[in-house]
C-alpha cells in the first residue's frame, strides 16, 4: 500500500497556517473554517483514531459553546472562557498532534536537509524519548512511595512539603542520570562528529505534499479575508 | 588490535581507575574481563571506545593503542567507527522510538549517505533477526530484543572492534541466548570483542581468554577449560560467578503445613485488552524461599506488584494469613523491592533511608545498626543513596524491608547486575530471614541464586 | 567547577530533558488551577514557580554555562505560543535576556535567588500581558465566550483593581523567592551529596 502520511514540511505548514489563522481570528467561532481541513488532513492520512477522538473532543466543546451561547448554561468548575479558548485553538492542536506524532527519524531527517545544527536534532530526538521516560519513572516513584506507605492521605496531608521533596528529589536524579546515559550512548554512536547528518527516512516532497500546503494556505486566506481585517 | 601497555587511567573526580595495566588483545579474538563489581573493568571498556578520559574526564598515562597506533589525540567521534559499544541498560541509550530510527541513529550522525544508510540499516535488522519488529514501539518490546537492537545500531557502522560493559545484566535465558548468538556471528566474521561481565557461563565456547580484574590491576589470566577447573572455594575467595551452566533448578513447588502467609484463588490480570494471564493458584508458606520464574514479560512483575498491593487484579482474590486482603491491607503485611533501585530511595543518607517512616525507639536503632552492619553499609551509613554502587543499593533495599518488619518480602531480580560476592551476601540473608519464619518470593532469572539459597520454584507460564 | 562555554552534548540533553520537565510542569500547573478561575487567576503563577525553582536550580548548576536561562525562557516562550499566545514568545525571551544578565558575572546562589524571583515577577506576564494589552481583543472574545459584560468586568477584577493587582505580583515573587530559598536548600540536602553537582 502506498504510503498515505504527508511529509513533515506539509504538516509543519499546515500547523502554521493554523497557528496564524486562529491568532489573527476576526472571529474566534468561524475558526471551524481551519479546523475542517484540519480534520481532513487527518482522514485523508487515515489516521482515523486521532480523528475520531479529537474529534469527539471537538464536539463536546460545540456542544458546550452552544449551551453557554443559547442557554445560559455556567459551569461551576473550568470558565466558558476556556471552552471558547480550546474550541478555537483546536486548528492549531490537531495540525501540532499530527507533526508531533510523525516517526522522529522523519521529523529529524526535515532538520538535518534544513541544516539545522546537530544539538538542535539531538535535543529534538530527547524531547520526544522524554515523555515515555518519565512516565515510568513517576509511575515507579509512586509505587515505592505506596511501598513504603509514604501515599497516605495523613501523610500527605500532614507533610505536604517532605512529600513534594519524595516525589522531586528521586525524579531529578533521576532525570539527570538518564541525560547522562543518554549523551553517553550519543557520544559513543558519533553525535560529535561534524558535517551534515544523514538519514534512514527519505525526504521527498510529493505532489500530495504540495496539494495540502496549497490547500492550507488558500483555506487560511480564505478565512483570514472573510472577516476583514481584524 | 587493542594493546595495553603499561597503562595508567585516574577519574579526576574520584580518584579511582586502573594501574599499569598490560594486555594485547589480537584481531578477531574474544577476551573477556572479569571481577569483582567496582574494580575497572568498565574503566578498561571505556579507555578502548575512547569514553575515558573523553567523556569521563581523567589522567590517563602509558599507552592504549587501536590497530597499531596510539589514538589519544584524534577526537572522540572518529573512534566511533573503529569501536562499537555496548552497555547495560539498553533502552536507557534509545534516542528513537522507532526500531529503524534507532538501528540507523549512527550512521545519521557520520552523514552517510541516504542510500548506504538504508542499506546498512536494512541488513542490520535483517542480521539480528529484527525484521518483525519495526512496527513496534522500542518501549514494549523485551528486554534482549532491546540489547539486540542497540547492537545492530552499533554493528551497522560495522566496527572492526566491539566492547561490551555487562550486556547481559537486564536479559533473561533467551535474551542471553540471542546475544550470545549474535556476537558469536560477530566474531565468525572476523572481528574483535572485548567484554566487561559477572556473569560467566553464558561466556564458556565464545570467550578465548578470561582476564581477571581486581583493585585497578590486571591479576591473572585464565583459557576457558582452566576457568571451568576452578574449585567452588576459589571462585568464593575470587568473588566469581559459576563458569559452568548449571542444570536447570528441578525445584518442588511451594509446599508447606498450616495455613499459608499469602495464598491466591483464581487471579486474572489483563492491560487493556490483552489477557497477561488468568486463573492463577499459588500459596507460600512462612520459612521458605520460592522462585518465581517464568520468560521475560510473562508477567511476574505485575503478579508481584500485585501481591504488594501495588497494583489491582482484574479478578480473583489474595488471602494473607487465610483472610482475604484488600491492596491496602497487604501493603502493610508484603514489602516488595522492585529490580530498578533508581526510584526507591528518598532521603538524603542510608541511615534515615532506613529509618524513614518508623519510631525512633532504641529497639529500632539497634537493630538498623545491626541491619547495617549486616549488610556492609556502616561504612556508608551518612552517605546519600544515589552514590551507593547497584549491589549497595539493593541491600540497602533489602535492608529497608527487613527493618519494615513485614513479613512477606517480594523481591524483584535482587541480583541481575551483581558480582558473585554480593550475589551471596543477598542470598544468605534471604535465607536467614526465611528461618526467622519469613515468607520469601523472589523472582529470578539467576540460576546461581535459586541454588544458593531457594526451596521452591514456582514457574509463571 | 570552572565555567566554560563550549557546550557538550552532554549539557545538550541535560539542558533539553530539564526544560522539557519544567515546561510540563509549569503547563500541567497551569492546567490543573483552570479550574477555579480565584485559583488560576491569582495563585497559579506564585504555586508553579515554587514548585520549579528547586528544578532550575538543579539545572543551571549543572551545567553551569551562560545561555541555560535564555533557551529555557524561550523554549517556554515557543511553548505558549503553540498555546495561541505569540506575544509570550518574545516577552519570555526578554524575560530569559533579564535572568541572563542577572546572572552574567557568574553563577553564585545569590545571583541564582535573584534571577528566579524577578523571572516570577515577570512570569505573571502570562495573565496580565493578554488583558492590559489585548483588552479589547480580550473582551471580544470573552463576549464571543458566551459570557455577559457584568459578568466579565468581576471576572476580571482581580486584574484591574490594583490593590488585587499588587497581591498578585506580590505573592508570585515571594512564591519565587521561597522557591529559590527550597531549591538552594535541595541542593546543599541532597544533590551535592549524591554528587551530581
Amino acid at each position: 500500500m502506498e504510503r498515505r502520511s504527508l511529509a513533515v514540511l506539509a504538516k509543519a505548514g499546515a500547523v502554521l497556517c493554523a497557528m496564524v489563522g486562529v491568532s489573527l481570528a476576526p472571529d474566534a467561532l468561524q475558526t471551524w473554517l481551519l479546523a475542517a481541513p484540519a480534520f481532513g488532513q487527518l482522514l485523508y492520512q487515515r489516521k482515523l483514531r486521532l480523528a475520531l477522538s479529537f474529534g469527539a473532543c471537538y464536539l463536546l466543546l460545540s456542544l458546550l459553546l452552544y449551551g453557554i451561547r443559547f442557554h445560559g448554561l455556567r459551569m461551576v468548575i473550568f470558565s466558558e472562557f476556556y471552552v471558547l479558548m480550546f474550541f478555537s485553538l483546536m486548528p492549531v492542536f490537531v495540525t501540532a498532534w499530527d507533526l508531533i506524532s510523525t516517526p522522529p527519524g522523519e521529523l529529524s531527517a526535515a532538520l538535518s536537509q534544513i541544516h539545522a545544527p546537530t544539538p538542535v536534532i539531538l535535543g529534538m530526538l530527547v524531547v520526544f524519548r522524554f515523555f515515555p521516560t518519565m512516565k515510568a519513572e513517576l509511575r515507579g516513584v509512586h509505587q515505592s512511595m505506596k511501598n513504603r506507605r509514604l501515599t497516605g492521605p495523613a501523610q500527605v496531608l500532614c507533610h505536604p512539603a517532605v512529600t513534594c521533596e519524595y516525589v522531586l528529589v528521586p525524579l531529578l536524579l533521576r532525570c539527570l542520570q538518564i541525560a547522562d546515559q543518554l549523551s553517553v550512548s550519543a557520544v559513543a554512536r558519533g553525535a560529535q562528529a561534524p558535517g551534515a547528518r544523514g538519514s534512514y527516512a527519505a525526504t521527498g516532497i510529493r505532489a500530495k505534499d504540495l496539494a495540502w500546503l496549497g490547500i492550507w494556505a488558500a483555506a487560511t486566506a480564505l478565512f483570514l479575508g472573510m472577516g476583514g481585517p481584524a | 588490535m587493542i594493546r595495553f601497555a603499561h597503562t595508567c587511567f585516574q577519574y579526576a573526580d574520584s580518584g579511582d581507575g586502573v594501574e599499569d595495566i598490560g594486555l594485547h588483545v589480537r584481531k578477531g579474538e574474544c577476551v573477556v574481563l572479569t571481577g569483582p563489581s567496582g574494580n575497572g573493568k568498565t574503566t578498561l571498556t571505556r579507555l578502548v571506545n575512547g569514553l575515558a578520559p573523553a567523556f569521563y574526564a581523567g589522567r590517563l598515562s602509558g599507552a592504549v593503542e587501536l590497530g597499531g597506533r596510539d589514538r589519544r589525540e584524534e577526537p572522540l567521534w572518529q573512534r566511533g567507527r573503529l569501536v562499537g559499544s555496548v552497555f547495560q541498560d539498553p533502552k536507557s541509550q534509545f534516542f528513537s522510538s522507532q526500531l529503524a530510527g534507532e538501528v540507523a541513529f549512527a550512521c545519521e550522525n557520520y552523514g552517510i549517505p541516504h542510500d548506504e544508510i538504508v542499506s546498512r540499516t536494512d541488513a542490520a535488522i535483517r542480521a539480528f533477526r529484527l525484521e518483525g519488529l519495526r512496527d513496534r514501539p522500542l518501549d514494549v518490546l523485551s528486554s534482549g530484543e532491546k540489547q539486540r537492537t542497540a547492537m545492530a545500531s552499533v554493528c551497522a557502522l560495522d566496527p572492526p572492534v566491539l566492547v561490551c560493559d555487562e550486556p547481559t545484566a537486564n536479559l533473561d535465558e533467551q535474551g542471553i541466548r540471542e546475544l550470545r548468538d549474535a556476537l558469536l556471528q560477530f566474531k565468525r566474521e572476523g572481528r574483535t570483542l572485548l567484554i566487561a561481565e559477572h556473569r560467566l557461563a553464558w561466556l564458556v565456547g565464545l570467550a578465548d581468554r578470561f582476564v581477571y580484574v581486581r583493585e585497578g590491576r590486571l591479576r591473572w589470566e585464565k583459557t576457558p577449560e582452566q576457568m571451568l577447573g576452578m574449585t567452588e572455594e576459589e571462585r568464593e575467595r575470587l568473588q566469581l560467578r559459576s563458569v559452568r551452566e548449571g542444570a536447570p533448578a528441578a525445584l518442588p513447588p511451594p509446599t508447606g503445613e498450616g495455613v499459608p502467609a499469602v495464598s491466591l484463588e483464581g487471579l486474572a490480570c489483563g492491560r487493556g485488552r490483552k489477557c497477561i494471564w488468568e486463573d492463577l493458584r499459588l500459596a507460600a508458606w512462612p520459612g521458605r524461599v520460592t522462585a518465581l520464574t517464568g520468560r521475560n514479560g510473562a508477567g511476574k512483575t505485575t503478579l508481584a506488584k500485585i501481591l504488594a498491593g501495588l497494583e489491582r487484579p482484574s479478578r480473583g482474590e489474595i488471602r494473607i494469613h487465610g483472610r482475604k486482603a484488600s491492596p491496602a491491607q497487604r501493603r502493610k503485611h508484603c514489602w516488595y523491592s522492585a529490580n530498578d533501585t533508581g526510584t526507591q530511595f528518598f532521603t538524603n543518607s542510608v541511615s534515615e533511608e532506613l529509618l524513614l517512616g518508623l519510631p525512633r525507639t532504641q529497639a529500632v536503632l539497634d537493630r538498623a545498626r545491626a541491619l547495617l552492619r549486616r549488610f556492609a553499609l556502616y561504612a556508608y551509613k551518612d552517605a546519600h543513596p544515589a552514590i551507593l554502587s547497584g549491589g549497595q543499593k539493593q541491600r540497602l533495599a533489602i535492608a529497608c524491608g527487613l527493618i519494615s518488619g513485614r513479613e512477606i518480602l517480594l523481591l524483584d531480580e535482587p541480583t541481575s547486575g551483581l558480582d558473585g560476592g554480593n550475589m551471596r551476601i543477598i542470598a544468605d540473608a534471604l535465607r536467614a530471614e526465611a528461618d526467622h519464619g519469613k515468607t520469601v518470593l523472589v523472582i529470578t532469572h539467576d540460576g546461581e541464586l535459586i541454588r544458593a539459597c531457594c526451596d521452591s520454584q514456582w514457574k509463571l507460564e | 567547577m570552572e565555567t566554560t562555554n563550549k557546550w557538550s552534548v552532554r549539557d545538550v540533553i541535560t539542558l533539553v530533558l530539564m526544560t522539557v520537565l519544567l515546561i510540563v510542569m509549569q503547563l500541567g500547573v497551569n492546567m490543573i488551577c483552570m479550574v477555579n478561575h480565584f485559583v488560576s487567576m491569582v495563585l497559579s503563577v506564585g504555586i508553579t514557580m515554587l514548585l520549579c525553582g528547586p528544578v532550575y536550580f538543579l539545572m543551571v548548576n549543572r551545567i553551569r554555562k551562560r545561555f541555560v536561562s535564555l533557551v529555557y525562557m524561550t523554549l517556554l516562550g515557543v511553548a505558549f505560543l503553540l498555546m495561541g499566545s505569540w506575544f509570550l514568545l518574545p516577552w519570555f525571551v526578554l524575560v530569559g535576556v533579564i535572568a541572563e544578565a542577572i546572572l552574567w558575572k557568574g553563577i553564585t546562589p545569590g545571583r541564582l535567588t535573584a534571577a528566579w524571583t524577578v523571572s516570577s515577577l515577570l512570569y505573571n506576564g502570562v495573565n496580565l500581558l493578554p488583558i492590559w494589552f489585548f483588552w479589547d481583543t480580550y473582551s471580544e472574545f470573552a463576549l464571543a465566550s458566551g459570557m455577559e459584560q457584568s459578568y466579565i468586568d468581576s471576572y476580571v477584577r482581580y486584574y484591574s483593581s490594583p490593590g488585587w493587582v499588587a497581591f498578585i505580583l506580590v505573592f508570585a515573587t515571594a512564591c519565587g523567592f521561597l522557591g529559590s530559598l527550597i531549591g538552594q536548600k535541595l541542593i546543599g540536602k541532597h544533590f551535592k551529596k549524591a554528587g551530581v553537582l
